[in-house]
């Protein structure tokens, strides 16, 4: 190997400040006005807290009612999270290997359809139908029946030699089994990455628990957020603050599991059309 | 292949089909359904209201687009031009740079990358609360910097010509991260004996990136450009937040949302407009794979 | 029987326990839930927490459920449409329609929004309602009447086009008394110019700039009319639009344009950047400069809030030369209507019953910042009232744009207040020739 131009401790001074000014800076920046009074906000909002507070953590928490919300938005994420991920290995395996007739035709199916717009409207009105709307167990139905991270697991199956199937098939492993014990394991890194964005996306989804859970008691915290947003809106010491608190839940989650994260991509990166997201659909914000 | 290798005789082709069942009904209802249901309003006249009327009118939304609508559809397909070529370049160039300079061993480069990710988990309100605050022009940290580089004020998010290249720049942080660790994923399937071959044929840093690196990394390439296009033609949520769509940053999915959500909201002119945007995304997205599969090929 | 009634009555329960949100409670033994659903504004939602307290005292058995969200980013229109297809909401705050959403006919204009829900019948027709009787006919006919029927209670109107908030001492300190005419308010910032402050503070990224145009407008083309007599001038704009014989190049809007450009002049420069979440703080703590703040007249509470010690003031824009026509032009706002699908359709006439109250209203009034829309309750006692309890007596319902069809370009329906200069890039003749041509393709011409 070459000798590196930048000696090692330049580089890593320069990825620091790199890190730290460029990207994790405004966070930061948001997160201090937290520990603001509202007064001392509008006196000086460019510096330092002063004095220092913990009020609007405080306020926050229980004016918003985020304690209950905050496990409901639990089950909302890790329900849907986990059973997508094994539906869409379910999903993407049979397609990957080329199993049945005409997979070429289903997978281009897939990534055809999922590009088409959604539509919130249609599907209220389909959710109401179902005897979906406004209870617990329908929205989890409406949010895990689907294959999520398709694309991305068909590109990352197929990194999976084919033999072990055959082998397992002839001592007897069942289907069902094989992929529990045999396929899933194989596929950590993919479905730790998965894991992650589809976490995150439930847990920031606003739109669909808006229109489909009307009982307070079953909100999750970000629409309880919203409302927040909504009664206190020049008050940014509190918003910061109640932002911080939603948003505590994914930073923990991300900081236990980033690890995971470049071996999870550099997995899907091996196949070109993995991991296309599903167009947002109108009013979806993430 | 027509049947795997599981199950008896008679489970054997049933097996595959078991085992796609469940999502794809799952699919059929609440993803395909609700799409199909919007290329069907697409062709009416409906407020989106219940027991309001609704009108099939064929084609007359899409004719609106090329003639009553025309000036607003152009300027916004503009928009989303800029932005959609501005956010993949940069963005590639940015994950590119951080993924060179960051793919090394040790926890302090864990700690960096993970920080340079860390944007994107956080939900669009939070991003856009975060800009708002710093760009404000009188209570923001930027306009100090701002008046400390140039000496004047200026109204950032409020300005025709910085909102744009403003917008890009929030998503190009939010998401480089991204494109960062997928170039490093690259970077580490290159076989080590390639560069060291090129040292022996005495090529330099430069010439070696050039004809070694950039070359192998065109599968991460590849994958990058498409998903950056993909994800900066749909996206509307960051720039509805950061400006409106005001100051010349109506992109066409903006322009979807405010037809389909705005003061005079119209389920069937935000259901085709919804439309243009798959197509525009077919058409681009396409050539993107065709293009950037056969440069695969031909490196 | 007699030991039989408990024992069913217990099984009833646990099978009511057994149930996912409470969906099939026991008809008569559970609570009857009335669902009043509003947007987000603090003042108006801490309002009906308290009015939804004293209704459930009033009526043992009931619970009101409030459902509500911020506006942005299209959450409420979401909210509201699905709590319509659901059938399950009983009061429901949407924005007045205005008679400009109901074109004649011959224009073959489909209604849109709540115009929609009126003309297929979706809405309970309120006209014969007692509680009707304590708001003033004609305004609630012009914000919310179609053929006769009212379908809706218009509850809030605020002074929005030319609103003004000023901070009385830096006034007095400068010896300036609230302007009548649009020199008077020229010379005024001029003055302020002068002593090296910034008159006009606003917050550009939402467009609170058009309120000055619209507050010159509303002034110049209601000159010399009655103020029973908006409703027609609106009329005869949107015909005269429809029928081509009027364009947005006419004179009178480059005039409006001119008036527009002189007041802009003395407007913050970098205002454009500044968002409606911090202007109103930022204006308020800042007490030795920026003596004006155009906003809407519901941001009272708001600026208060960030600065209670402030001595606030407002008015109304004097938008011409003559300060007989310079009036208070008041937007309808938030109008309660009735779903036709409503489960619980009396209890919700007996909460707008409620509501309507004089002395509930006054509070009402008070925690948004509303003008009245009951001719008898009229002074809050709300210290920056003042000037607009003064001025009640010539105010008018604000004019409302040419009818355009629904999708049609904003441009349309008037100047692109974001794209104007000085805030935006475009020259005045290049605005308004722009909405002219929208407005010539969406009306077919």
């Amino acid at each position: 190997m070459r000798t590196n131009p930048l000696r090692a401790g330049t580089r890593n001074l320069l990825c620091f400040g790199i890190a730290a000014l460029l990207f994790a800076a405004p966070l930061v920046y948001l997160f201090l006005q937290a520990f603001k009074t509202f007064t001392g906000f509008l006196q000086d909002p460019t510096g330092l807290p002063h004095p220092w507070t913990l009020e609007n953590f405080g306020a926050a928490w229980t004016q918003g009612d985020f304690g209950r919300q905050m496990l409901n938005s639990l089950v909302y994420a890790v329900v849907p999270d986990t059973v997508t991920l094994i539906l869409g290995v379910f999903l993407a395996f049979p397609v990957s290997r080329g199993y049945f007739r005409r997979s070429n035709a289903v997978y281009a199916f897939f990534v055809f359809s999922g590009f088409l717009p959604g539509g919130l409207i249609p599907l209220f009105i389909e959710a109401q139908a179902l005897g979906l709307y406004n209870s617990m167990p329908g929205y989890l139905i409406l949010t895990s029946l689907s294959g999520a991270g398709f694309f991305f697991f068909v590109g990352y199956i197929k990194g999976i030699p084919r033999e072990i199937d055959e082998a397992a098939a002839l001592d007897g492993c069942g289907y069902v089994r094989f992929i529990f014990t045999i396929i899933i394991p194989q596929m950590k890194p993919a479905l730790a990455t998965f894991a992650i964005f589809g976490f995150v996306h439930a847990w920031n989804n606003l739109i669909l628990p808006l229109v489909m859970l009307s009982d307070q008691k079953l909100w999750p915290v970000t629409r309880g957020l919203y409302s927040f947003f909504g009664e206190h809106t020049q008050n940014w010491p509190l918003i910061a603050a109640g932002t911080f608190i939603v948003a505590a839940p994914i930073l923990l989650l991300f900081v236990a599991l980033q690890r995971h994260l470049v071996e999870g991509v550099a997995g899907g990166a091996a196949f070109g059309t993995q991991g296309v997201a599903v167009p947002a659909e109108p009013g979806e914000a993430r | 292949m027509a049947a795997g290798p599981f199950g008896t005789r008679r489970t054997r082709r049933l097996i595959p089909w078991a085992s796609i069942a469940i999502p794809g009904i799952g699919w059929l209802l609440f993803g395909l359904y609700p799409s199909l249901a919007t290329v069907g309003y697409s062709f009416t006249q409906y407020s989106g209201l219940p027991g309001t009327p609704l009108n099939v009118c064929g084609l007359c939304n899409y004719t609106a687009a090329f003639t009553s609508l025309s000036a607003q559809v152009w300027e916004s397909l503009q928009v989303t031009l800029v932005y959609v070529v501005g956010v993949t370049v940069l963005q590639n160039v940015a994950g590119l740079g951080l993924a060179l300079l960051l793919n090394r061993p040790g926890r302090s480069y864990t700690v960096y990358r993970a920080l340079i990710f860390m944007p994107q988990i956080f939900s669009v309100a939070v991003v856009g609360a975060v800009f708002a605050l710093i760009l404000d022009p009188f209570t923001g940290p930027a306009a100090t910097a701002w008046k400390a580089l140039f000496g004047s004020t200026t109204a950032f998010l409020g300005d025709s010509s910085l909102a744009l290249p403003l917008v890009m720049l929030v998503n190009i942080w939010m998401f480089a991260g991204y494109s960062m660790l997928i170039y490093i994923a690259g970077l580490r399937n290159i076989p080590k004996p390639v560069y060291e071959a090129a040292a022996l044929d005495g090529a330099g840093r430069w010439r070696a990136f050039l004809h070694v690196t950039w070359p192998l990394l065109a599968p991460a390439t590849t994958v990058n450009v498409f998903l950056t296009a993909m994800g900066a033609l749909g996206e509307y949520a960051l720039i509805l937040v950061l400006t409106g769509g005001n100051f010349g940053t109506k992109t066409l999915g903006l322009y979807m949302f405010e037809s389909a959500f705005g003061g005079n909201s119209q389920l069937g002119y935000g259901s085709m407009l919804a439309m243009l945007q798959f197509l525009l995304t077919l058409a681009i997205g396409g050539t993107l794979l065709f293009t950037l599969r056969r440069r695969e090929i031909q490196l | 029987m007699r030991t039989f009634l408990p024992v069913a009555a217990a099984i009833t329960l646990t099978l009511a326990g057994c149930t996912t949100g409470g969906s099939t409670a026991a008809p008569g033994a559970a609570a009857t839930t009335l669902t009043v659903a509003q947007w987000t504004n603090a003042g108006a939602i801490e309002f009906t927490k308290q009015l939804n307290a004293k209704f459930e005292k009033a009526h043992p058995g009931v619970t009101v459920k409030l459902q509500s969200t911020g506006t942005a980013n299209g959450a409420w229109a979401q909210l509201a449409n699905s709590l319509l297809q659901a059938k399950s909401v009983d009061v429901l705050a949407r924005f007045a329609p205005t008679q400009a959403a109901f074109p004649p006919e011959s224009t073959g204009i489909q209604p849109s929004g709540v115009a929609a829900l009126i003309t297929a019948g979706q809405l309970t027709d309120l006209k014969n309602q007692p509680f009707m009787k304590n708001y003033d006919a004609a305004t609630q006919a012009a914000a919310v009447g179609h053929k006769g029927g009212v379908y809706g209670v218009m509850a809030a109107s605020y002074a929005a086009a030319g609103a003004i908030w000023y901070k009385k001492d830096l006034l007095a300190q400068h010896g300036i008394s609230v302007p009548a005419t649009f020199q008077e308010f020229l010379d005024a910032c001029a003055t302020f110019k002068k002593a090296g402050k910034t008159p006009i503070f606003l917050s550009g990224k939402v467009g609170m700039q058009g309120g000055i145009w619209q507050g010159i407008e509303n002034q110049l083309l209601m000159k010399g009319r009655e103020p029973a007599e908006s409703v027609d001038v609106s009329a005869e704009r949107a015909k005269a639009f429809w029928d081509g014989t009027q364009k947005w190049t006419d004179p009178v809007y480059k005039e409006i344009g001119a008036r527009y450009a002189k007041v802009m002049q003395y407007v913050e420069p970098a205002a454009s950047g500044v968002d409606q979440q911090t202007a109103p703080g930022v204006w308020a703590v800042k007490t030795d400069d920026y003596p004006f703040l155009v906003d809407g007249s519901w941001d009272g509470l708001t600026i208060q809030q960030a600065n209670p010690k402030l001595n606030l003031g407002f008015f109304v824009l004097p938008g011409t030369d003559d300060a007989a026509a310079n009036r208070v032009a008041f937007k309808p706002d938030l109008t309660w209507v009735v779903p036709a699908s409503a489960p619980h359709k009396d209890l919700a006439m007996q909460w707008l019953a409620m509501f309507s109250e004089p002395d509930n209203y006054r509070q009402w009034l008070r925690l948004t910042g509303s003008l009245s829309a009951q001719p008898q309750v009229q002074n809050t006692g709300l210290p920056w009232m003042d000037w607009l309890d003064a001025h009640t007596a010539g105010s008018f319902t604000q004019l409302t744009p040419p009818w355009t069809p629904p999708g049609a370009p904003l441009d349309a329906s008037g100047p692109d207040f974001y794209k104007l200069a000085p805030i935006g890039p475009d020259s005045l003749e290049t605005i308004l020739s722009r909405s002219a041509a929208a407005y010539a393709k969406s009306a077919g011409h």
